[in-house]
């Protein structure tokens, strides 16, 4: 037992505090905030961070929970010294060690000293609506170099002394379209992080500089053995899987591969034979070092998952290392187009998922739909003006079969934190007609627990005409897998003017221009299937029979018995032939079955054409 | 005796206790009385409650003149299940409005999530071809003859009630009345629902939400009230039984009959408006409420009145019904304390509930609770909990604390002190967010501890709060029942309006708001009571064109500058910006109509000058890091004006106050502890 912290109460009583700060900065930054993307979609988030540059402290409810895992050792680096009041700002992945991942997310981050000594930063970040670049909104995946997207704000302070900076407050507003909202959302940023600052000096007045600052170790090392003891759980070894981006226009399928590495509680996350950077904006940019959050999510879900309890905070992910080959789609060269990088993050996702399922069988639920696009309309504005633009629905699709139970159906997990729109709002800001906004029956992959179903969306354009964008469509090609039995899900289609005589299937489209009457249709990717086919529940198929979710003698393939479960070459089900640590042993994977496609893909050469 | 009736009856059903409150709405004298709930019987109770109070009073039943009733029956119809077999029927496309929902899930960073399943199975939600479009114009016409089909099979499938939810029906009800009509005429006997009627406002899932449950918990609760009113025929009370609603106020057992949705947060709700009512009273309108019981502690916001939620949580589904905003802790007196792997204490938010409950309950319980560590630090007296109906088991506490103490390689005694002050910082953690989003600036805030629990623990989460002032009401266990007492009967009455600023006539606004106010007003009428006075308020939901998120504003005039500018304001009050170039537009308007009930008198004091507040003992207790000697008072035996020092313990039926040091209480003329920290 490595912690020595006073009364036995003393440290939770602490971790409590920090946690109310932390969920006040968040309330006050969604209270304050002016755009939509901060009031309904919640995209920012609010984190304490020490000054080696750990998060030690980030919330669980309100806002974009990933942030726990970054390091802003970089960025407290490039804001060195510390003074008292000054606030600094920057959205520049690579002078900040991949902290910000692509340009619409503004970072803030502000000093707290207490008579003259620094106790901790208090940090945030708000996705801005727009920050200038080529297309609304900053981000269009077809962007080839970050200059396409926008401004880049290397560390720079925007107050001074507790004085905004008007020089760079002009420069920041004069390259947005929307310079009164952005504005609007840094300034609720800003009353964020003084409220944590007000929130912190008063703790020390109750409990002492030195009881608290040595608080955040503790909470770091608290986190820190709590998941080692998850990770020894984990049996050693090396474990592999690839799975692939189908990209954006001419990138055509990139791979993304990683090792995972388990010795004792140590992990590590190697992401060698990945893709080498893309031209276009699915890039992340991560630093290239740490165990960076988007390449740890479904680490930090399966210790949040084995305990609920555990200690939320940068200390969850020090025992994980990574390597991140340069030039790579997860280690870009500076200049790389990133805008879209949450699409990749999905695949991430599904890769170090299929590692730990070879791990750690019976635990992990096969494939989600690994998707999280969101569809926006623009039509023209009355008065013709600029036009008016609506998100019209999130395209998620279902979850993974998991051991002991269906998938969610209509739902993925990764994407659960966010709201969808009730259609009766949207007619009412947009000329369209809904026309479907429901589950797709017999998406999923069957099993003995089967994914959960996708989604279908249909929708008419009522106005002369419309432009449709969607950014991520993903597994339009290859499915999300099943396991250990289970069958691939469903794959996402898009269908102009379905069952018409001019019927077209646009795919993975960027663009759309729509005209008065066109219809467009969705269909989302199920999740994989978990467990033998033929073990499942007959109570279970009669409910989803008389619901109408999985009907008999549906012929799909993801119900029949087309594909076979063997896994493609490139999924790691193949000892390591060089590399790797002699001492550990290679498993044998468990089954997975990746669908016909993407056996006929790897057959055909696969990432390497 | 006389037989004027001047008695009101408060009835709170809880899930472990039924408490009944008598009030002389003349003299002020009240009695409080908790009997076990009965669940599978809860009108039982009810019963046995008023007739033990009536008894132990020596008054007739024919002086009730009121009966006021707060339940969670609703909720627990919900999460049992238990409610009238329910089909839905949708507009073509939106069979899976209610599964989808709002699209989030409970909880996340979780493999084994799960979706809360939908009240109606895919298999009792049917579509049917009609489509209105935003602006309340017919794009197609409802199939009758698919209508009939679809309402014919739900019914074989088991459906005894039907909820009808077609697109835009707020703006046009021409379909769901055409459907309640062929319905009813061809399929009599079954209970049909339109959403219209139930929540006349846009977005499909929560007013498919509310018809649902109107449907679902609608016969379940009337069945309810009937065996209520049967029940206190039988011991001869006649009075009229009103039911209390979760946005504060009462009204008629019809009127809950015919809208259940609004009583489904009713009991915590009456607390609440208990509390804001008094606080009214003793010039403290800003105060936060802490109700704290055996499993959760329920928190809110006070200023001049209750802070209310358009979004509220019942059995897991999200609810667009306004309601008092009260967000529960899971901490309460039965929270359970542990010691993480890493050998940190924690505390719940696992609860020994009522069944075994706190280790000193000696029924079982094994695990060390609060209250176990209330007890061990000399706050409870062990022969006085709950009037002593209850002997309270030291060594089993202790036992069970010291289990705990060889973890963490403390005392018993150190531990419960740990576990009091994690308890007091998780109380924190929940309390300050909550605070900030309503935008409580603490200094001007009171804390109005009430609950088994809350006038034990009360003042030191005060402490950690850095709140100077708290406020420990005369009866802190029976507060749900007081606050249907005091309640007005009170209803809003809304329409979907839909009108760009430009477009708004004074003359024409001011004629929706009358036809509004005449509904209200015969609806006031028919609740079978006599008011005082009737008033009604105006508002209207207003918002930027084009925007989705309404803000409510008060109407006084019907001019549309004013309007303008009152929209403004109080956009700049909640939100901290405005844009007063921006174009606006009305939503709904809304009448919120109160019919005022007679005022019942401020009781005597709890003791008179002769009484003097004699402190009848003391008793070591815990406070910051050592034993100090506690004065301890019965609560019955303090005199007005008499002033209090901490340490100090006050003992009640109810709870026990613990007063730390530094505090100064007096008790003033109605009976109240008003509390300051005078450090």
């Amino acid at each position: 037992m490595s912690l020595e912290y006073g009364p036995s109460g003393r440290l939770e009583s602490l971790r409590n505090r920090y946690h109310a700060i932390v969920d006040e900065m968040s309330a006050t930054l969604l209270r304050t905030g002016h755009t939509v993307f901060i009031k309904e979609t919640g995209d920012f988030s609010c984190a304490l961070v020490t000054p080696q540059g750990e998060v030690f402290c980030a919330p669980t409810r309100l806002g974009m929970i990933r942030i726990v895992g970054m390091n802003m050792a970089t960025a407290i680096a490039a804001s060195d010294p510390p003074e008292e009041g000054d606030i600094w700002i920057a959205n520049d992945p690579w002078t900040t060690g991949g902290m910000s991942t692509h340009l619409p997310d503004v970072f803030l981050w502000q000093p707290v000293f207490v008579d003259g000594e620094l106790l901790c930063y208090v940090w945030n970040f708000v996705h801005v609506s727009d920050i200038g670049g080529r297309v609304p909104g900053s981000i269009s995946p077809s962007s080839v170099e970050i200059f396409e997207e926008g401004l880049i704000l290397p560390p720079t302070r925007l107050y001074k002394r507790h004085e905004v900076n008007e020089e760079v407050l002009r420069i920041v507003l004069a390259n947005t379209r929307i310079p009164k909202q952005t504005w609007g959302d840094i300034k609720a940023a800003v009353a964020a992080l003084n409220i944590g600052r007000r929130r912190l000096i008063e703790m020390v007045d109750r409990y002492g500089m030195e009881a608290l600052r040595s608080a955040q170790e503790q909470l770091l090392g608290w986190a820190e053995e709590r998941a080692a003891l998850l990770i020894d759980k984990i049996p050693d070894g090396e474990y592999r899987f690839t799975d692939y981006m189908e990209g954006a226009g001419l990138q055509g399928p990139f791979g993304i591969s990683v090792a995972l590495r388990v010795s004792g509680s140590k992990l590590q996350l190697d992401f060698s034979g990945t893709s080498p950077q893309v031209a276009c904006a699915y890039n992340i940019p991560t630093g290239g070092r740490g165990p960076h959050y988007y390449l740890t999510t479904a680490i930090v879900t399966l210790l949040r998952t084995w305990d609920k309890n555990i200690p939320y905070n940068g200390g969850l992910v020090r025992n994980v290392s990574v390597y991140l080959p340069e030039g790579s789609v997860v280690n870009p060269r500076p200049g790389a187009a990133i805008g879209v990088r949450a699409a990749t993050m999905h695949r991430i996702y599904d890769v170090v998922m299929g590692c730990l399922a070879q791990a750690l069988p019976g635990v992990i639920p096969a494939a989600g739909a690994g998707q999280g696009p969101v569809v926006v309309v623009s039509v023209p504005a009355a008065e013709g003006k600029d036009r008016k633009v609506s998100v019209v629905q999130p395209l998620r699709g279902g979850s993974g079969g998991r051991p002991h139970c269906d998938g969610i159906d209509g739902i993925d997990i990764t994407v659960g934190s966010g709201r969808n729109i009730p259609t009766e709002v949207l007619e009412q800001e947009m000329p369209l007609l809904i026309h479907k906004y429901g589950l797709r029956p017999n998406s999923a992959g069957y099993g003995e627990f089967r994914g959960g179903l996708g989604l279908e969306l249909e929708f008419e354009v009522l106005c002369e005409e419309a432009k449709v964008a969607c950014r991520g469509l993903e597994r339009y090609r290859l499915r999300p897998w099943g396991l250990a039995g289970g069958r691939p899900g469903g794959l996402g289609r898009t269908i102009r003017n379905r069952g018409g005589d001019q019927e077209i299937d646009e795919g993975r489209f960027d663009l759309l221009s729509l005209k008065r009457g066109d219809r467009l249709y969705f269909a989302t990717p199920g999740g994989g299937g978990y467990g033998d086919p033929s073990r499942r529940a007959e109570s279970k198929i009669r409910r989803d029979l008389v619901e109408e979710r999985f009907g008999d003698g549906v012929g799909t393939s993801e119900r029949g018995a087309g594909a076979r479960s063997e896994p493609g070459r490139g999924a790691g089900t193949t000892p390591m032939e060089d590399g790797g640590s002699e001492s550990q042993p290679v498993r044998v994977m468990a089954s997975f079955d990746l669908g016909s496609e993407r056996m006929a893909f790897d057959a055909d050469g696969g990432m390497h054409d | 005796m006389t037989d004027r009736p001047t008695l009101r009856v408060g009835v709170d059903v809880g899930g472990t206790f039924t408490d009944a409150l008598l009030v002389d709405e003349v003299s002020g004298r009240f009695r409080l009385l908790k009997v076990p709930s009965v669940p599978d019987d809860p009108s039982r109770a009810v019963m046995d409650a008023v007739a033990g109070l009536l008894e132990e009073e020596r008054r007739a039943p024919a002086e009730v003149r009121l009966l006021v009733h707060g339940t969670t029956l609703g909720i627990n119809t919900l999460v049992q299940r238990k409610g009238t077999p329910t089909g839905l029927i949708v507009t073509q496309g939106f069979r899976d409005m209610l599964e989808l929902g709002r699209g989030r899930l409970p909880s996340i960073h979780n493999f084994n999530a799960v979706n809360v399943p939908p009240l109606v199975g895919r298999d009792m939600v049917a579509e049917v071809r009609e489509r209105l479009l935003a602006s309340g114009e017919v794009r197609s016409a409802l199939d009758r003859a698919e209508l009939l089909d679809k309402a014919r099979m739900l019914v074989d499938r088991g459906a005894e009630a039907i909820a009808l939810c077609f697109l835009h029906s707020y703006r046009n009800p021409v379909h769901e009345l055409a459907a309640v009509e062929l319905i009813k005429d061809t399929l009599p006997g079954v209970f049909v629902s339109a959403s219209h009627q139930v929540w006349p406002q846009a977005r499909e899932y929560e007013r498919a939400m509310a018809t649902v449950i109107n449907a679902y918990i609608g016969e379940p609760i009337s069945r309810y009230y009937a065996k209520v009113k049967e029940r206190l025929l039988s011991i001869g009370i006649v009075a009229p039984v009103v039911v209390t609603r979760s946005a504060g106020g009462v009204m008629s057992v019809e009127s809950a009959r015919q809208s259940p949705i609004e009583t489904i947060l009713s009991g915590p709700a009456s607390g609440v408006s208990g509390a804001a009512s008094i606080g009214g009273k003793i010039d403290e309108p800003r105060i936060v409420c802490l109700d704290m019981g055996g499993t959760t502690a329920d928190v809110s916001v006070v200023d001049g009145a209750p802070a209310y939620s358009f979004e509220t949580t019942a059995a897991g589904f999200t609810l667009s019904v306004p309601a008092i905003d009260i967000v529960a802790i899971g901490a309460g007196g039965g929270s359970v304390a542990w010691v993480d792997p890493s050998g940190v204490l924690k505390v719940g938010p696992q609860s020994a509930g009522a069944e075994p409950g706190p280790a000193a309950y000696g029924r079982g319980g094994v695990e060390p609770t609060v209250t176990d560590a209330y007890l061990l630090l000399g706050y409870l007296d062990s022969t006085n909990f709950l009037g002593g109906k209850i002997e309270l088991d030291m060594e089993s506490a202790r036992a069970a604390m010291e289990s705990l103490a060889s973890r963490t390689g403390e005392t018993a005694t150190e531990v419960a002190a740990q576990i009091i002050e994690v308890a007091n910082s998780n109380m924190y953690a929940e309390l300050m967010p909550l605070l900030s989003r309503q935008g409580v600036d603490l200094e001007s805030f009171g804390l109005f501890v009430y609950g088994g629990a809350g006038p034990t623990q009360g003042f030191m989460v005060a402490e950690e709060l850095g709140i100077r002032r708290v406020i420990v009401p005369k009866i802190p266990g029976g507060m749900c029942a007081l606050g249907g007492l005091l309640s007005d009967v009170r209803s809003e009455f809304v329409k979907s309006y839909f009108r760009a600023g430009e477009q708004v006539v004074p003359s024409e606004l001011e004629d929706e708001f009358s036809k509004l106010e005449q509904g209200a007003l015969s609806w006031l009428d028919s609740q079978g009571l006599v008011f005082e006075s009737r008033s009604y308020v105006r508002s209207a939901d207003m918002r930027y064109k084009g925007q989705s998120f309404d803000i409510n504003v008060a109407v006084g005039s019907c001019a549309w500058d004013e309007l303008r500018e009152a929209f403004h304001e109080r956009h700049e009050s909640v939100y901290g910006h405005s844009d007063r170039r921006g174009e606006l537009e009305i939503v709904t308007l809304r009448v919120h109509v109160i019919g005022a009930l007679p005022r019942v008198a401020d009781g005597p004091p709890a003791a008179t000058a002769e009484f003097e507040s004699v402190r009848h003992r003391r008793r070591s207790a815990w406070f910051k890091g050592g034993w100090r000697s506690a004065d301890v008072y019965e609560r019955g035996a303090i005199a007005v004006d008499t002033v209090l020092r901490g340490p100090a313990l006050v003992e009640q039926y109810d709870t026990t106050v613990v007063i730390p040091p530094g505090w100064e209480v007096r008790c003033d003329v109605s009976g109240n502890l008003l509390a300051e920290y005078k450090v």
